[in-house]
């Protein structure tokens, strides 16, 4: 740098007075700093702010599948199970009677879907008395009627389509109906009914 | 959530600008610890801001005065003269530059020279000496008419003559 002579310029003069006034290596660095810090602290609130919203969008999701299950697999237990109740308490006579599964579904050739052999309803303890026609929820289903040996109570035993939207959703259910218990399950892709 | 989008304005305080900052800071309050503090202030506005690049150093500027300005005023109460009436006079810029150009001055006396100006003559000066703006540039950044910043650099001649005539000559 050169020197200003003694006797110079004010200008010349002023621009060498301010020169010599400097920020120390400490103050550089620590305002430099200050944009580094400013763009991590952005990074970090971004980062932050985008996980809040990922979960706000997760729990969103997380109410709206739970009130979509609540409301389509909940509320249709109600309706079916009085359905099944008041079929069962009707009464109603058989259209076909066969101790054999194959023999009501030969006759029950409408029904759109194959009637099953319950696991819960092992061949030793239960034997099939006959079968028909009934609805459940405006669907077509099959009303069983099926006998515990042990006990030789007869009981209504219930076989429908089970629509795919509650593939899965349909919990194991049993409630009390006009005195009448209704035990509903799923069992492959059939939504099943026993009620006594 | 959209701002996870943008890309953050990359800012970068250069040595340079924040030496030239803190110099400005300087004229403006004459305390190393007031004019840190001021630079400090300003980068911290400009980060807030977003402030483009190439805009950064009149930005910065403008904080460092309005902040100060703000605390000059909270702290003292001065006199304020309306220098409009003062500037009745047309004064011819060329005719001012020059006669400030004709000051010779011994490099000792600078700072003891400034001790003794008031912040609007400190500040003229180093805008004008320092970063070299013209009289319009200068009356642009401090928001004073230009006929007035004129007057204040011919008074200031003046009273650098009166008062410290062995430290300031004239030269023809």
């Amino acid at each position: 740098m050169k020197t200003p002579e003694k006797n110079a310029p004010l200008k010349q003069n002023l621009q060498a007075h301010y020169e010599t006034q400097c920020l120390s290596e400490h103050q550089l660095e620590k305002l430099q700093n200050l944009a580094t810090d400013n763009t991590v602290d952005k990074n970090t609130s971004n980062n932050k702010s985008t996980m809040r919203s990922l979960l706000a969008v997760a729990a969103s999701a997380l109410l709206a599948i739970s009130i979509y299950v609540v409301n389509f697999t909940g509320l249709n237990y109600g309706d079916i199970s009085k359905e099944i109740a008041y079929n069962h308490n009707s009464q109603m006579q058989m259209e076909v009677f066969s101790e054999s599964i194959d023999d009501i579904q030969s006759h029950l050739n409408r029904l759109g879907f194959s009637l099953i052999e319950s696991a819960f309803l092992t061949g030793d303890d239960w034997e099939f008395v006959g079968g028909r026609y009934c609805s459940i929820s405006g669907k077509i289903a099959a009303q069983l009627q099926i006998k515990n040996l042990d006990t030789s109570k007869i009981y209504t035993y219930y076989q429908a389509k089970l629509p795919d939207q509650f593939f899965n959703l349909i919990q194991d259910k049993e409630v009390s109906v006009d005195g009448v218990k209704v035990k509903m399950w799923q069992e492959n892709g059939l939504l099943m009914g026993l009620a006594k | 959530m959209f701002n996870f989008f943008r890309p953050a304005k990359k800012i970068d305080f250069s040595k340079m600008l924040l030496n030239d900052l803190y110099r400005y800071a300087l004229s403006l309050c004459q305390q190393s610890d007031q004019a840190y503090d001021l630079v400090q202030s300003s980068c911290e506005k400009a980060l807030k801001q977003g402030t483009e690049q190439d805009k950064l150093k009149p930005f910065m500027m403008t904080c460092i005065r309005n902040e100060y300005f703000d605390l000059f005023r909270r702290a003292k109460l001065s006199l304020v003269i309306d220098e409009k009436l003062q500037d009745e006079q047309l004064v011819n810029e060329q005719h001012v530059i020059q006669q400030l150009d004709s000051i010779m001055i011994n490099k000792q006396h600078v700072s003891l020279v400034l001790k003794t100006l008031s912040i609007d003559e400190r500040e003229l000066l180093f805008l004008w000496a320092v970063e070299g703006f013209s009289m319009q540039e200068i009356a642009l950044q401090t928001n004073i008419a230009r006929g007035t910043l004129l007057s204040r650099l011919s008074r200031l001649k003046k009273r650098l003559q009166n008062d410290f005539p062995h430290l300031v000559r004239e030269v023809s």
